[in-house]
């Protein structure tokens, strides 16, 4: 450990080269902040496909389909699902997407009933309306519910009007919700959407139906009564918990993610050649310095942990750079990842604060190690010799 | 002005063997990733750009101009079509008119019908017209699949696309999906562009296979009109067709307008890859000024013994930007090797499909300018700052 | 010591022989990097030195609010930006010699027969001079250019020609005289006559016409209706438009209504809007559409209120398609 009244000696040494130091933190400033932003986009992924203990939700969509665009199931399955036991709600949802491929800037329309929203219990009770009403949703047949994530994105305000995959809506008010999913959609009316998408199967067909589960544990139970219940009909379902369809349907998606953890590493890398870099440059300059504090009676373990804690101090301030500027930008740019219809938020949290912080000191430690043990075991005559 | 001699800069560079090593090796790193940033969207660029004849138009459903996968037409289209639209180029008799219906499937390779792990790949339900609509694929072996016989033919990039080997998916190989086995009875090759990653199969046999009865689009080449005779076509007389039948609603758009809308979407995707090689350049500029400043720190005084002796400071700045040049633009020119060898062609796998990556004349250009830049960059402020200190302050320098 | 000299500046050379070749090699690649585009015939404003360069006054779509010749002729003036429609008369002398202008004349002020192609006169008498106009292509003194016009770019007699340029001579009565800026040069001329200055009387609304059922192929009908149904209710290059009936509400119609396309309609479903619309064309002899735009001709655009007189080519009880003869459009 370090006496606290040697903090100030180590802050001087920092600030005596300034211009190297300010480089060295702005340089790990920079790789933390491509760090944390993986991190922010795995942890996204990581909500989105990882399925929770309390988790309740199901997915029941037609067999061997992923593109909401394919698969068409029949509004009145509806009846026979919530009759299966286990089953709390089924809701029949119509999703329209502009395309079912992976980037960043996707719209997405849910089309649900009005009660299903709005009702008792509706999903809306879930939500938390940041503008607009649900009550001005259920007096237009072409309003919509956007997510806040898809209404920062594409600046959406209520009264608005806009228009994607040949559907024009009204914007009737800006949700806010813990699902992941609810926040990069339009939720519009079911039959209008049915009507509005035209050749998308009309009237009395959906996409998928969400089930939710009276028992987490009973999940892959009631999935397989629902799958049982159509597997000779026209229409087979496979049913799944939301979190593992996300996964498998957004697989393009985990799999890009996947490879950025890749990144991530190799911005370590570079943030512990950056700060080991300045250490070894720091101490080379004060070789014969150190010898002058081991005369003085500084003991070798002591100047070896001045140098870690410069590392760490370095690391530190690169780390809170680059981490405060990498959430900032996660948070107020709203992005999220988009494929078939579903999304993955990047999502800003202290959690990742926390760890691309502690991360950065960490390395920020290690970067110091070397140069500290070499600086320590260099004998004071050699020392005071050195040129 | 007097200019130091480029051998002053070599030299200097070899004083820290160890330093020199970190400075081309990082360099190098540095100009790779903008090497492939670059390829990456090259050429995905170049393969939605690619993809699409000169003169063939695409007919969808409204509404579904960005995906055709969400399109639906009626079968009786591309009848109507050819019948109402004069200009649409023959050859023997056959109108080169193609309907299509293109899906996004799981499809597993030298699996059971159902189980094993499976890709989403592009599935391309078509007549033998394609061949003459889509000229630039070209069966390069086996044969054309037969309807109602469960087989299939495979572009030279679906191996990526699903992550086997090409032996996986080569003629004669069973692909699952929709619960049964196909043959691969064929393997085509569309250089350069996404159909490459696309697999084909008979229309009636996809359409029974995805419960359908409608079709995706049509595509549909024409012949080049011309004002002299007044023969042949133009999309316009395609639009005003869709025009005179909204009943059908329809929208029509050139095919290499439609890929290039797609190439818009994936634009934010874009954008993000070169932000991360810039965002690692400019960390790696960080380190490299640093070095630099060290490196120059340590001759102050050398460097006030050459202006005692007559050499202006221009004269100096330029032999250390020789020298951290020299340094970086090795490290560019092996990234460059490493680049053009190893890495051009290299296929990824991606939400469209999948495409090569273009290390291309304008790739490898960026990337030796960047490598350029990083040494002006990286010398310049470090040599001004150790230049500032007057002549009598520098011999006194420690 | 020599031998190091040597060793040290053959090292140096080829050093700095490297560093040439990435440097050259740099620049070099780098002018393949895309170059802003310079664009042909794109709408004006190019450089003109020859004959050739004619091609980059052209402009693709045709100009919103040109005027006919006979209307600006007593009301332009000298130094003012006009766009006028007209057609090169039907002479010989329609085009300077080895000069670079060309007549302009306003078909509906012609009296007699119009010239044959095969026949032209001399000089076109059918149209008086205040229903003419002189067009030039001037250099930058307001010189006409050395060059002849005549079959360059689609310039010949009897062209659909559009005009927007600088007046450099009028008199309010017979003389107009344009140093053109850009030319649209239409592939078909819409035919004489097209357009009239009043309405046909007995026009029926489009969606009473649709909603009677009573409309079939070979009929000849009169229709009122504003252009719209759809985003884009123009063909771009044919002749051919949506028109709407009155019974639907355009969205700027609707109170709080915020679309910025109200034209198309989008509140209502594709089913209404199909029962209360008829697709508009304008054929040649083959039935083919004229290549040429109807969007900007007398203002034309969208939810602009036309009276349109023809013939019904398609009333398949889905879609119905009019060959027009002539059309009103209301100002």
């Amino acid at each position: 450990m370090l006496a606290p009244r040697l903090i100030p000696l180590i802050l001087k040494q920092l600030t005596r080269h300034r211009v190297r130091t300010a480089l060295t933190v702005a340089g790990v400033g920079v790789a933390m902040f491509l760090f944390v932003t993986v991190q922010a986009l795995q942890e996204g992924v990581t909500r989105a496909t990882e399925a929770a203990a309390g988790d309740t939700t199901l997915v029941v969509y037609r067999e061997n389909r992923f593109c909401p665009a394919t698969s068409r199931l029949p509004q009145y399955y509806v009846e026979r699902i919530e009759n299966i036991p286990g089953v709390a709600s089924a809701v029949p949802v119509k999703i329209v997407v502009n395309n079912c491929r992976a980037s960043l800037d996707v719209i997405t329309y849910r089309g649900v009933r009005g009660d299903d929203i709005a009702g008792t219990g509706g999903w809306s009770s879930k939500w938390t309306l940041v503008a607009g009403s649900v009550a001005e949703w259920q007096k237009r047949s072409d309003s919509a519910l956007v997510g806040e994530t898809l209404a920062a994105r594409r600046g959406f305000k209520v009264g608005q009007s806009f228009d994607s995959s040949g559907v024009t809506v009204v914007v009737a008010g800006i949700i806010r919700s813990d699902q992941p999913q609810d926040q990069n959609v339009a939720y519009v009316h079911l039959d209008f959407l049915q009507q509005s998408a035209g050749k998308g199967g009309g009237l009395g067909t959906v996409t998928q139906f969400t089930v939710r589960v009276n028992d987490p544990a009973k999940m892959e139970a009631v999935a397989a009564a629902i799958d049982e219940q159509f597997r000779a009909e026209a229409d087979p379902t496979t049913t799944r918990p939301e979190k593992a369809f996300v996964a498998q349907a957004g697989a393009d998606i985990v799999e890009i993610v996947r490879f950025t953890r890749w990144l991530g590493w190799g911005c370590l890398g570079a943030v512990l050649a950056l700060v080991a870099n300045a250490i070894v440059l720091s101490v080379q300059d004060r070789i014969k310095e150190h010898a002058v504090l081991q005369t003085l009676g500084f003991r070798s373990g002591l100047i070896a942990r001045m140098i870690v804690s410069e590392g760490m101090i370095i690391g530190l301030m690169g780390g809170a750079l680059g981490t405060g500027a990498a959430l900032g930008i996660v948070h107020f740019g709203h992005f999220s990842l988009s494929q078939e219809g579903l999304s993955v938020t990047v999502a800003a949290s202290w959690g990742v604060l926390a760890l691309g912080l502690a991360i950065s000191a960490s390395v920020g430690v290690v970067a110091g190690l070397v140069p500290a043990i070499r600086a320590g075991r260099r004998e004071i005559a050699a020392c005071l010799r050195a040129v | 002005m007097r200019r130091l001699p480029f051998e002053y800069a070599v030299r200097n560079l070899g004083r820290s063997p160890a330093r020199l090593v970190l400075s081309i090796g990082g360099s190098a790193l540095v100009v790779l990733l903008i090497l492939v940033a670059g390829g990456f969207v090259a050429g995905m660029s170049r393969a939605l750009r690619a993809t699409g004849g000169e003169h063939n138009v695409l007919i969808l459903g409204a509404g579904s101009e960005e995906s055709v996968e969400r399109s639906e037409i009626e079968a009786s289209t591309p009848g109507v079509l050819a019948a109402s639209v004069p200009g649409i180029r023959t050859r023997a008799g056959v109108a080169y008119v193609s309907p299509e219906v293109h899906v996004m499937l799981p499809v597993g390779v030298g699996v059971t019908e159902t189980g094993g792990n499976r890709r989403q790949v592009m599935m391309r339900g078509v007549t033998p017209t394609a061949a003459l609509v889509h000229a630039s694929v070209t069966l390069t072996e086996g044969r054309w699949p037969t309807a109602g016989s469960d087989e299939m033919m495979v572009g030279r990039m679906v191996s990526t696309v699903m992550g086997v080997s090409a032996g996986a998916v080569a003629v004669g190989e069973k692909i699952s999906f929709d619960k049964r086995m196909w043959t691969v009875v064929g393997t085509f090759s569309a250089p350069g562009t996404v159909v490459e990653a696309e697999v084909w199969l008979p229309l009636t046999d996809l359409k029974a296979a995805t419960k359908r009865e409608t079709d995706s689009c049509v595509v549909f080449t024409l012949e080049p009109y011309d004002e002299a005779t007044g023969e042949g076509a133009e999309f316009a007389d395609i639009a005003a067709f869709t025009k005179t039948r909204p009943d059908l609603e329809l929208v029509a758009m050139t095919e290499r307008e439609y890929y290039g809308k797609l190439a818009l979407f994936f634009g934010p995707i874009k954008l993000v890859a070169w932000v991360t090689a810039g965002l690692i350049a400019i960390g790696g500029l960080f380190g490299g000024l640093n070095t630099m400043y060290a490196a120059f720190a340590s001759r102050i005084r050398e460097l006030g013994t050459l202006q005692a002796l007559g050499y202006r400071r221009a004269a100096i700045v330029w032999s250390m930007i020789q020298e951290a040049t020299l340094a970086t633009a090795a490290g560019g020119l092996l990234a460059c090797a490493v680049g053009v060898l190893l890495l051009d062609g290299l296929a990824v796998r991606f939400s469209m499909g999948a495409f090569g990556l273009a290390i291309d004349e304008r790739v490898v250009g960026i990337g030796l300018m960047s490598g350029l830049a990083l040494g002006v960059i990286g010398a310049l402020p470090p040599a001004v700052k150790c230049l500032s200190p007057t002549i009598p302050l520098a011999l006194k320098a420690v | 010591m020599k031998a190091m000299k040597m060793k040290n500046g053959g090292t140096a050379l080829v050093l700095r022989s490297c560093v040439a070749a990435v440097c050259m090699l740099a620049a070099g690649t780098t002018m393949w990097l895309p170059r802003a585009a310079t664009a042909q015939g794109t709408g004006g404003g190019a450089v003109v030195k020859s004959a050739e360069d004619v091609k980059g006054m052209l402009t693709p779509a045709l100009p919103a609010n040109a005027k006919e010749i006979a209307a600006v002729m007593t009301t332009a003036k000298v130094g003012e930006v006009i766009t006028i429609r007209g057609n090169i008369v039907m002479a010989t002398d329609a085009f300077g010699e080895k000069v670079a202008t060309f007549t302009l004349g306003d078909e509906s002020a012609r009296t007699g027969e119009r010239p044959a192609l095969d026949k032209l006169p001399a000089s076109d008498a059918g149209i008086a001079a205040a229903a003419r106009a002189t067009v030039q292509i001037a250099d930058a003194s307001g010189v006409a250019m050395g060059f002849g016009l005549s079959g360059q770019q689609g310039l010949k007699a009897g062209a659909e020609v559009f005009v927007t340029g600088k007046v450099v001579a009028a008199n309010g009565a017979s003389a107009l005289v344009v140093n053109a800026t850009s030319l649209h040069v239409a592939r078909s001329a819409m035919p004489m006559g097209f357009f009239t200055e009043k309405p046909a009387a007995s026009a029926r609304d489009v969606s009473e016409a649709r909603a009677s059922g009573g409309l079939k192929a070979g009929d000849e009908v009169v229709l009122r209706g504003r252009i719209g149904g759809s985003k884009e209710p123009f063909v771009a290059g044919r002749a051919v438009f949506t028109l709407m009936g009155r019974g639907l509400k355009a969205c700027n119609e609707i109170s709080g209504d915020k679309c910025l396309k109200p034209w198309d309609y989008c509140c209502d479903t594709k089913e209404e809007i199909l029962a209360n619309s008829v697709t508009v064309q304008v054929v040649d002899e083959k039935g083919q559409p004229l290549r040429t735009d109807t969007k900007g001709r007398r203002g034309l655009k969208e939810l602009s209120e036309v009276v349109v007189v023809g013939k019904v080519l398609v009333a398949d009880g889905k879609a119905v398609v009019i060959n027009a003869k002539s059309m009103h459009v209301a100002q």
